[in-house]
């Protein structure tokens, strides 16, 4: 469904860009059909710049995208705009992303409005149900952003990314800004709606033990290089690189113990 | 005796929309050598709590009940006496590193500061001072690092220059607000070692909502939810044994125990329901709950519960 072929960025800065760095070097990877691909690495490393790459929100310097058969790199500005519905991404910041002074109605109403050539009523309709679909009451629909907890408001970001009913979602950091019991509300939500729409799904966290609980495959990046690509439970238990390997102990170490007792109760 | 005595504190803010009850009858009693956690989520009125002890709290806020520090009540010192209290016998390491620095200061000015406000020191004793102190807590090349400014540091290189600034005056209390927020896992706990060294013979208020933190640091642990204390206790116990059903949906909500979610909203701070505050989202709740205020118990010699179940 998704391929990235050997996808080169580089960053430039200073006078005559004289000063470039390499955010992602040689990065390959495809996601199956329906799939959820957890992509993992420390801050810096190049995830997020990869993930705005595969819905190209940002141009490789080298290298191409596919997005089921076509050649997203090569698409001109119009071309890849009507393929813009296709694929959605959510992002870490709840705060940045919604307008101040939209309504969350209008927040989650513009892609329709943008898209399709629905009545006021249907959009309005539509709107309900996303809101519905994602866990927040319906008066909601008249309040602006900064009436509501972070929480909600990267429920209003996801219901605007599932507004056009997307192939392809980008999900950044959806949690890192949130709170335990929030996180686990908002990922349990995104794993019950992808069960129901079936949208292939990157999930990009700097948090193993979420993408474990998210993904069937998991990319592990460093420093800008994918080290390695495995299914989930094959990764936990048989790490091939040895950053990896670091990864998970750093992370079963902080927080091993407990769980366990909560499942015996 | 208690270094840091807190007795029914209640802090609340005049809004527009009300009343916020940000924090309200919270006892606490630290003894010296001692390191409390703090966990609950956003909103629950934690940093608010760590703020009062400062007194750093915005002016339409009203602060009730006592606030003893040593000898001194916290409450009635003037602004004179808590300049010469923070920075110097409480240290606190604020929270979200790239706000918390100033941009156009070099590190070295802001980590010496308070060393020369506090003791006297001349400006060079303090840089000696201060770079052995940011040598030890892993920064490279200190002496060059002093004359860079914030932006030019990663993330967890700010949040080691924080600790730095919060202990160069060897603070005999230390508050720690959310140290590890928004360091990914390898650098939280490098972080995590760091102060775990650093707090060594400190009395350490820790603030976080992080559980693992919160275990790695600290022998005691309070939980809080929409501004009042609903569980504490040694924090392998509570973490390992949860009494409060708050307590324990957050155990059940990580990751690792399989993601089970809370459901529902904390409550308005404007308008708490008048029984149990956690009502609406518990697993166990009985008619009661609804319109019985639950105190909080003692139920043995370490642990305490806000719940009418084990009343």
């Amino acid at each position: 469904m998704i391929e990235l072929d050997t996808i080169t960025k580089t960053y430039s800065s200073g006078y005559f860009s004289r000063d470039s760095k390499l955010a992602i070097d040689d990065a390959s990877l495809t996601i199956e059909k329906g799939e959820t691909l957890g992509l993992v690495g420390e801050s810096g490393c190049g995830k997020s710049t990869l993930g705005r790459i595969a819905i190209r929100l940002l141009e490789p310097s080298r290298g191409k995208v596919w997005f089921d058969g076509i050649e997203l790199t090569a698409l001109s500005k119009s071309a890849l705009r009507r393929m813009r519905p296709q694929m959605q991404i959510v992002f870490q910041d709840p705060d940045t992303v919604l307008d101040p002074r939209m309504t969350i109605g209008d927040s989650v109403a513009e892609p329709i409005k943008i898209w399709h050539q629905s009545s006021r009523h249907e959009v309005t309709d539509k709107v309900l149900e996303l809101l519905d679909t994602v866990g927040l009451q319906q008066d909601l629909i008249s309040r602006y952003p900064f009436e509501l907890s972070g929480g909600q408001k990267q429920r209003v970001s996801l219901a605007r990314a599932l507004a056009l009913d997307p192939e392809f979602l980008v999900a950044d950091e959806p949690t890192s800004a949130l709170d335990l019991s929030v996180q686990s509300q908002i990922l349990c939500l995104l794993k019950n709606i992808k069960k129901r729409t079936n949208f292939t799904l990157l999930f990009i966290s700097h948090d193993l033990q979420v993408i474990q609980s998210m993904a069937d495959r998991v990319t592990v990046m460093k420093e800008g290089k994918i080290l390695e690509t495995q299914k989930t439970s094959d990764l936990f238990t048989s790490p091939k690189h040895s950053y990896t390997k670091q990864l998970i102990a750093a992370s079963y170490a902080s927080e091993a113990w407990f769980g366990k007792n909560v499942k015996d109760d | 005796m208690a270094i840091l005595e807190i007795s029914n504190l209640r802090v609340r803010f005049m809004s527009q929309s009300g009343i916020i009850h940000a924090v309200d009858s919270v006892d606490l009693s630290m003894e010296s050598g001692e390191s409390w956690a703090l966990v609950g989520e956003s909103g629950c009125g934690k940093s608010v709590l760590g703020m009062a002890i400062m007194r750093l709290l915005p002016s339409n806020a009203t602060i009730d009940g006592n606030i003893r520090f040593q000898q001194t009540d916290l409450r009635e010192a003037d602004e004179h006496k808590m300049q010469s209290i923070r920075g110097k016998e409480i240290g606190m390491i604020p929270q979200n590193s790239a706000m918390a620095l100033n941009p156009v200061m070099t590190i070295g000015r802001q980590v010496t500061e308070s060393l020369i406000l506090h003791q006297g020191v001349s400006n060079h004793a303090a840089e000696v001072t201060a770079i052995s102190l940011l040598e030890s807590l892993g920064i490279q090349n200190p002496e060059r690092a002093m004359v860079r400014y914030p932006h030019e540091f990663s993330g967890g290189m700010r949040e080691r220059i924080l600790i730095a600034m919060s202990l160069i005056c060897n603070p005999i209390l230390l508050i720690a607000d959310e140290p590890t927020a928004g360091l990914d896992i390898l650098i939280r706990n490098q972080t995590l070692e760091l102060l775990k060294e650093q707090s060594q013979g400190k009395t350490l208020l820790l603030i976080t909502h992080d559980l693992g933190c919160a275990h790695a640091l600290c022998s005691q642990i309070i939980v809080m939810y929409a501004g009042e204390i609903v569980e504490s206790g040694p924090t392998s116990e509570v973490l390992s044994y949860p009494k409060h059903p708050y307590t324990l949906g957050l155990l059940a909500s990580l990751p690792s125990a399989g993601l089970h979610p809370i459901p529902g909203l904390s409550p308005s701070p404007t308008n708490f329901p008048p029984g149990c505050r956690f009502c609406e989202r518990c697993q166990s709740v009985v008619e009661i709950c609804y319109t019985k205020h639950p105190l909080l118990r003692m139920i043995d010699d370490s642990r305490q519960v806000r719940c009418l179940r084990h009343d």
